[in-house]
């Protein structure tokens, strides 16, 4: 096992050097002189020759490559030009919004996807079945924050059950905070409930073929037992690894449906950076956001193989 | 050939046959906007501004009074350009990359651990910073959606090469002197054809929720030209008070890209009869090939 974690953190190595790489080139592939770009046209001469030396852009690229790897591993993500604080500070307070809407999502993901996925496998060709099917694609083919603004209309204006727009601090109340955040996570969980869902289908059927099902069904056991002890313990292995992929997801879609709802979490913070050409949190964030999915990915990885003894750890 | 594909849809797929029929009339209907007989999609009429639908506009009329179903429609005009330029670009770049990872070793480690790498951002977000860099504009949104797409191309691609460089009709071109560009072009990619065409149905549909979201946080086409995303970037402030300016632009989409990804879905599993036999066969057999490459129809190898 400790050679299995040596080897999958060792083949991390080249992602992160990619994914650092690409972010860095970023704030190159801006035409034209970058310092000049965000400042906007009225900026003096001297103004936009400070921002680039504070940039850093002044520079041989490679040095600058090196130097941005080596401030990045000290975990300093550089400095916002329009909040005047350090991107990862910014980060930090933008964090608490995103992380529960997302971990709400999956929670609301997981909680319709494997039950229904588990019932599709087992009645499998049935009309269920057939409908789960179309669920699932339906999941995946509607644009979350299209999904938001109809939430809005259903359940904020013409039954006005939740707020329309904005977001409580948990501080001020459980109820008040999940209340702010329902509409989102449903938005956004109805895609990766399909993708959940249809992976627990696949995952459950294959399960299903297995011998030992064969044999659990054989011995006199009820389809209950079957299901609950031998069918959907193993099918669940599968089904997680989808859910590293499917948080990443979730993340990347909080950046849109973030804006419908105006929660003030990341996705929100890129947007307005956008607006304000302010790189350095774009940079900041992508990057922040890349490097959580390859966690995720690799905490995945380790578990599956922590769960499912027939891995092997070559 | 073609007719016989339609005939197996009809009978084994009715409901993605269905699909391709509504992807038809969708883009007939973009492509011939401007001769259809619908109010200009730019006509102002402040007079009828956030009308309801009605016989006149049977989608109803946005801010400006302008015709909703004519802007729907000529919306498909640049969001199924947008996505289909997409689709090339992404299909090209990956196909290439995949079948050079696959064939040249030394080429693979490189190329993949790119991919990989780009693989790890999630793709919206890779797309909007990319947008945010270039400035926004459909030339610099069509290569952002296809950069993030296209590694999984490639990787199915590579999946496919692998398989096919050790089978005996790739051999034995090989030992007759064949030149690469002719055994990767001939030999591999067209064998390797069917799993891509599926995964660029899947592109396509992708690239259209992906324009949808960066037209919809101003990151696409600008106004005035109309695109599914744009429109609700403009309407999501009527939500309330003109829920049918939200409702078709997003309707379109969804229609579009289930129709789609149901396509999709239905070529893979006739291309893949073992997929479509259901997933038990692979279960009992464990050396049963992944997905796509073996008994698909047409391309023979010589």
């Amino acid at each position: 096992m400790a050679r299995y974690v040596a080897g999958r953190l060792a083949a991390l190595v080249p992602v992160v050097l990619v994914v650092g790489v690409t972010v860095f080139l970023l704030i190159h592939l801006i035409p034209g002189d970058p310092a000049q770009v965000i400042l906007g046209p009225d900026a003096s001469a001297a103004q936009v020759a400070q921002l680039r030396h504070a940039l850093g852009l002044d520079r041989p690229i490679y040095v600058q490559l090196v130097l941005w790897f080596e401030r990045v591993l000290r975990g300093d993500l550089g400095n916002s030009i329009f909040l005047r604080r350090p991107v990862a500070q910014a980060i930090g307070e933008h964090l608490g919004p995103t992380a529960g809407l997302t971990a709400l999502a999956e929670a609301l993901a997981l909680a319709v996807a494997i039950p229904s996925g588990v019932l599709a496998a087992w009645k499998q060709h049935s009309r269920f079945d057939q409908a789960f099917m179309l669920f699932v694609l339906l999941g995946v083919s509607i644009p979350s924050f299209w999904t938001g603004l109809n939430l809005i209309a259903a359940f904020a204006v013409s039954i006005r059950l939740f707020p329309v727009a904005g977001y409580v601090s948990p501080a001020r109340g459980i109820g008040p905070w999940l209340g702010s955040l329902a509409l989102p996570a449903v938005a956004l969980a109805f895609t990766q409930a399909g993708l959940i869902a249809r992976m627990a289908r696949d995952s459950t059927i294959d399960v299903l073929a297995e011998d030992y099902v064969r044999t659990a069904r054989s011995k006199g056991l009820d389809e209950a037992a079957v299901l609950a002890r031998h069918a959907v313990r193993n099918a669940l292995i599968p089904t997680l690894t989808v859910v590293g992929t499917s948080l990443a997801n979730l993340l990347s879609g909080a950046v849109v449906v973030e804006t419908v709802f105006v929660l003030p979490g990341i996705g929100n913070l890129v947007v307005q950076s956008i607006s304000r050409r302010d790189y350095p949190v774009i940079e900041g964030v992508v990057l922040f956001v890349a490097l959580v999915y390859v966690v995720l990915n690799l905490l995945v990885d380790l578990l599956y193989a922590a769960l499912d003894p027939r891995i092997q750890y070559g | 050939m073609v007719e016989a594909l339609l005939r197996l849809l009809v009978r084994r797929r009715p409901l993605a046959a269905a699909s391709l029929g509504v992807l038809v009339v969708i883009a007939l209907s973009a492509l011939l906007a401007p001769w259809l007989p619908l109010p200009a999609p730019d006509r102002i009429d402040m007079a009828s501004r956030l009308a309801p639908p009605s016989a006149a506009h049977p989608f109803g009329t946005d801010n400006f009074g302008r015709d909703i179903l004519s802007r729907v429609v000529a919306s498909g005009r640049v969001s199924l350009a947008i996505g289909l330029a997409v689709m090339a670009l992404s299909t090209l770049a990956g196909a290439a990359a995949g079948l050079i990872a696959g064939y040249y070793r030394r080429a693979d480690a490189v190329l993949m651990r790119v991919l990989d790498g780009l693989m790890a951002f999630p793709a919206i977000l890779l797309a909007i910073a990319l947008v945010a860099a270039l400035g926004a504009s459909a030339r610099n949104e069509i290569v952002a959606i296809a950069l993030v797409f296209f590694p999984r191309t490639a990787r199915i691609v590579r999946a496919s090469t692998l398989q096919l460089k050790e089978r005996a009709f790739v051999e034995a071109a090989v030992a007759l002197g064949g030149w690469d560009g002719r055994i990767l072009g001939r030999h591999i990619l067209l064998n390797a054809l069917p799993p891509l065409i599926v995964q660029s149905t899947f592109v396509f549909a992708e690239a259209i929720l992906a324009d949808a979201a960066l037209s919809f946080l101003g990151l696409g086409v600008r106004p005035p030209t109309p695109t599914w995303g744009n429109m609700l970037d403009d309407a999501h402030i009527y939500v309330a008070t003109a829920p049918w300016f939200v409702v078709f632009p997003g309707i379109a989409i969804v229609v579009t890209v289930l129709c789609l990804n149901l396509l999709g879905d239905a070529v893979r599993d006739l291309a893949d009869p073992h997929a479509a036999a259901g997933r038990r066969a692979r279960a009992r057999r464990p050396a049963a090939a992944p997905a796509g490459v073996q008994g698909v129809p047409g391309a023979a190898p010589e």
